[in-house]
């Protein structure tokens, strides 16, 4: 072939390359440019001219199921239907099922064009059977749902019941199938599993349901309080039956507050959820000792005493996390019962503040209808509340009778991890609320869930000397009480509440050991870290001192938008395990040496190449921002002892890194 | 029932554990269990292995799409051990869910709950054995609204008897 002509056909196919790219990333911005419309029609407008803008777009089945939504919103059947005909055909007909479900659901829920749900989910439980039958419980639960709403109510018992197979003890099964059982007649079985589901977590209207249901069964008070009394018991000895641990408290509290909620033994009750929390010892976990608190105040709710419920939640509100939305709807609803309205429209608020949980937007939709709230008001409450989070100011701590012992707070991060910004900011506050000589923190970058270029192979050593099996973000308090998870930013204030808790509890502990010490930077650019150790009561063995270089601060924006990095380790001298200490000494004199141009290259060529590392996953495309310089300005040193067999953190001490001499 | 839909659902709100703040331990192999459904099909030209591998995602759990909006991310991908044996003809993945989860300003290109990755294998004629061994791995990184777990390599083999 002529060369030219070669030419010319290479320089053609680039192209077509360079254009299908930019169609690529056209269909992108304009698909994102979309998302953001609010007003219906003008998304509708929107959408159908991306279809035809974008034919071959990643996104069309995107747009297909936001128009199927809208046009339902709209009850326009007919383009409800021609764009779920279009969503389906997507995919290749082998590979419909999915799609077949998803249309036929969201037909249902809006109770539009359900002869064509009914057509489309039987043609996914058929491929279902035939092909990949692990889908099927989720494919007849949305048939269920399909036939229920055609008024065919037995038919659609019938399917739950094969559907909840294998699922017997999941709420939201166990509420659908009692709302099929009573709508065709069985109402006994109906309550039976309405009571189950209250059980194991109300989806939303069990408990409401259950109580209108029991009416309809007896003629008599008496005989409506007999056959609740046996089917609580029932649903009871079948949990117990179930869990091992019965005497485990949580289980005990668990039965308490169900019991309470079915207003069965209400004395009983009582005792078992308060004996649950005084056996609970100083090890439980905070968030089992959440839910022993919140179970006590729904018995102490249920037996009309809602002073007491609001005083036990309101004790542990600032833990309560955003999501856990049981908390809130039960100290709403115990604000409710008593009366206080606006507190009542606070506390669920909270608990919507997250995301919108069914079971209180049910409760707050009824709240609002009584109270004469309008969805303006509320809209406007729950922006009011997530601005309030994010100004959260931590203050200032200001204990001075304190044993003495400083606690080390380790968090373990990354730059593109979204959900480490509620713990990043908390981490943040920690470090302003508290002063050096009570609290530390440290923060160990690692590649999760992309490259961070302040991760060097000492903070990912660190990650596996504490096991190597957790996420980001995730937090030692003095080597122990771990804490994985964070959040959006609102939850910051959260977080910062939560490990505030466990810090203060902490030092609460007198020290095994003072320290002390200095960090000097000399010209040579080394760091010489001289510490003096006193033993104060520790009988721990197999105890080594730990040094972390640390820079104090960073500007560097990952993907996750914080710009500010704060006290990111750089290196661990002696690396994760520390330096072996002879506990036999009772004081002792050490002297650490840090030596800054050798720890800067190192970090230099490991940000050359970091695939080399063990810490490396995925694939390397090089940096944004390289952050393999150190300011030398901006250094601090930590010392910690620490027992590398069970973790326990005896001591830490803070130095900033001062300057031998004077820079020009 | 929410929680029941499937992969190309569009769901903005998300799923959390009641006590959704004090996270679990998981490995991110367990995220995702890959689940091959194969059909052989016997064509003029030869032998040809229709793979759909059915990656069923842990609830409130998520994994980038093979094409994440963010250069950061990394990709779900297939990767199939090369042989004497076949050759790879083509690899299809799911279109992206569209989520704008709370913690991001921005929709992010996701896998949720369900999804199917198709790769189609061509048996070499000169392959007379009765079962064919085909190796590969599955990277992908998971996250939910309240931690990211390091990205992985699952490895899987799916043995297909050809006769």
């Amino acid at each position: 072939m002529n060369s030219r002509i070669t030419l010319l056909l290479i320089a053609l196919f680039s192209l077509l390359i360079v254009v299908k790219i930019s169609a690529q990333n056209g269909d992108q911005k304009a698909f994102k440019k979309i998302s953001s419309i609010t007003d219906s029609n003008k998304k509708i407008e929107a959408l159908e001219n991306f279809t035809t803008q974008y034919p071959h777009s990643d996104y069309l089945p995107s747009a297909y199921y936001s128009l199927v939504n809208l046009y339902a919103d709209e009850s326009d059947e007919t383009n409800a239907l021609k764009y779920g005909e279009m969503f389906v055909n997507f995919y290749p007909e082998a590979g419909r099922m999915n799609a077949y479900n998803t249309i036929a659901y969201a037909l249902a829920q809006k109770k539009i064009g359900l002869k064509t749900a009914a057509d489309y989910a039987q043609k996914a439980v058929d491929m279902a059977r035939n092909t990949n039958p692990r889908m099927l419980n989720m494919i007849l639960d949305t048939q269920a749902l399909v036939i229920y709403d055609l008024g065919n109510a037995d038919s659609a018992r019938v399917l739950e019941q094969e559907a909840i197979k294998g699922n017997e003890n999941d709420p939201s099964y166990l509420y659908y199938l009692s709302l099929y059982e009573e709508a065709s007649g069985h109402t006994k079985d109906a309550l039976v599993h309405s009571a189950k589901a209250i059980l194991y977590g109300d989806p939303g209207q069990a408990e409401e349901k259950f109580n209108e249901w029991l009416k309809k069964t007896k003629s008599t008070e008496k005989k409506q309080n007999e056959l609740k009394t046996e089917i609580v018991k029932n649903t009871v000895n079948g949990y117990l039956n179930t869990n091992k641990e019965k005497d485990n408290p949580l289980i005990k509290s668990t039965v308490a507050a169900f019991s309470a909620k079915m207003g069965i033994d209400l004395t009983k009750s009582e005792k078992m959820a308060t004996d649950a929390i005084k056996s609970a010892g100083k090890n439980t976990p905070l968030e089992n000792m959440l839910a022993l608190k919140a179970n006590l105040a729904i018995v102490y709710s249920a037996i009309g005493q809602n002073k007491r419920a609001i005083e036990e939640l309101n004790s542990t509100k600032d833990l309560a996390s955003p999501y856990d939305s049981d908390f809130w709807y039960t100290l709403a609803k115990a604000y409710e019962k008593s009366g206080e309205i606006e507190k009542a429209f606070d506390s669920y608020i909270q608990g919507l503040v997250a995301y919108e949980n069914p079971k209180i937007k049910s409760a707050l939709d009824n709240f609002m209808k009584k109270n004469d709230i309008d969805t303006r008001t509320l809209q406007a409450r729950i922006n009011e509340e997530k601005e309030k989070m994010l100004k959260f100011e931590p203050g200032k701590f200001n204990q001075s009778n304190t044993t003495g012992r400083v606690v080390l707070a380790e968090l373990f991060t990354g730059a593109e991890c979204s959900p480490c910004v509620a713990a990043d900011k908390a981490f943040d506050m920690l470090s302003e609320y508290y002063p050096k000589k009570d609290m530390i923190v440290l923060e160990y970058h690692l590649h999760i869930p992309g490259p961070d270029p302040m991760t060097n192979p000492d903070t990912f050593k660190r990650y596996l000397y504490y096991g190597g099996n957790f996420g980001t973000p995730t937090v030692f308090f003095d080597g122990g009480n771990r804490l994985i998870g964070g959040g959006a930013d609102f939850v910051a204030p959260n977080r910062f509440n939560v490990y505030k808790h466990i810090i203060n509890s902490n030092m609460k502990e007198k020290p095994g050991y003072d320290i002390s010490g200095t960090a000097k930077l000399g010209k040579d650019n080394e760091i010489k870290v001289n510490v003096d150790l006193k033993k104060l009561k520790s009988s721990a063995k197999n105890l080594s001192i730990h040094y972390a270089l640390v820079e104090k601060s960073i500007n560097y924006t990952g993907g996750n938008g914080v710009s500010k990095q704060l006290f990111v380790v750089r290196n661990l001298a002696n690396g994760p395990e520390g330096k072996k200490l002879d506990s036999n000494k009772r004081t002792d004199k050490l002297e650490q040496t840090l030596d800054l141009t050798k720890i800067e290259n190192g970090i230099k060529s490991y940000l050359n190449d970091p695939t080399k590392d063990p810490s490396w996953r995925g694939n390397f495309t090089g940096w944004k921002t390289k952050t393999d310089k150190i300011n030398q300005n901006n250094l601090a040193v930590v010392v910690w002892v620490q027992n590398n067999e069970n973790k326990n953190i005896e001591q830490a001490f803070y130095t900033d890194v001062t300057k031998t001499f004077s820079s020009k | 029932m929410i929680k029941k839909l499937v992969i190309i659902s569009i769901s903005i709100s998300i799923i959390f554990l009641s006590s959704a703040l004090f996270a679990q331990n998981i490995r991110p192999e367990d995220v995702v269990s890959i689940t091959p459904v194969s059909k052989v099909k016997h064509t003029k030209n030869g032998t040809q292995l229709d793979i759909n591998f059915v990656l069923s995602i842990k609830d409130t759990w998520h994994i980038n799409a093979n094409k994440p909006n963010e250069p950061s991310l990394t990709p779900t991908g297939i990767k199939i051990d090369s042989s004497s044996f076949y050759k790879v003809i083509s690899i299809k993945y799911p279109p992206p869910e569209m989520l704008k989860l709370q913690f991001s300003d921005k929709d992010l290109a996701l896998y949720e709950q369900e999804a199917e990755i198709n790769v189609v294998i061509e048996v070499n004629k000169n392959f007379t054995k009765k079962m064919l061994n085909i190796i590969g791995q599955l990277q992908y990184q998971p996250c939910n609204n309240q931690t990211c777990l390091f990205p992985v390599s699952k490895p899987f083999t799916v043995k297909e008897k050809l006769l």
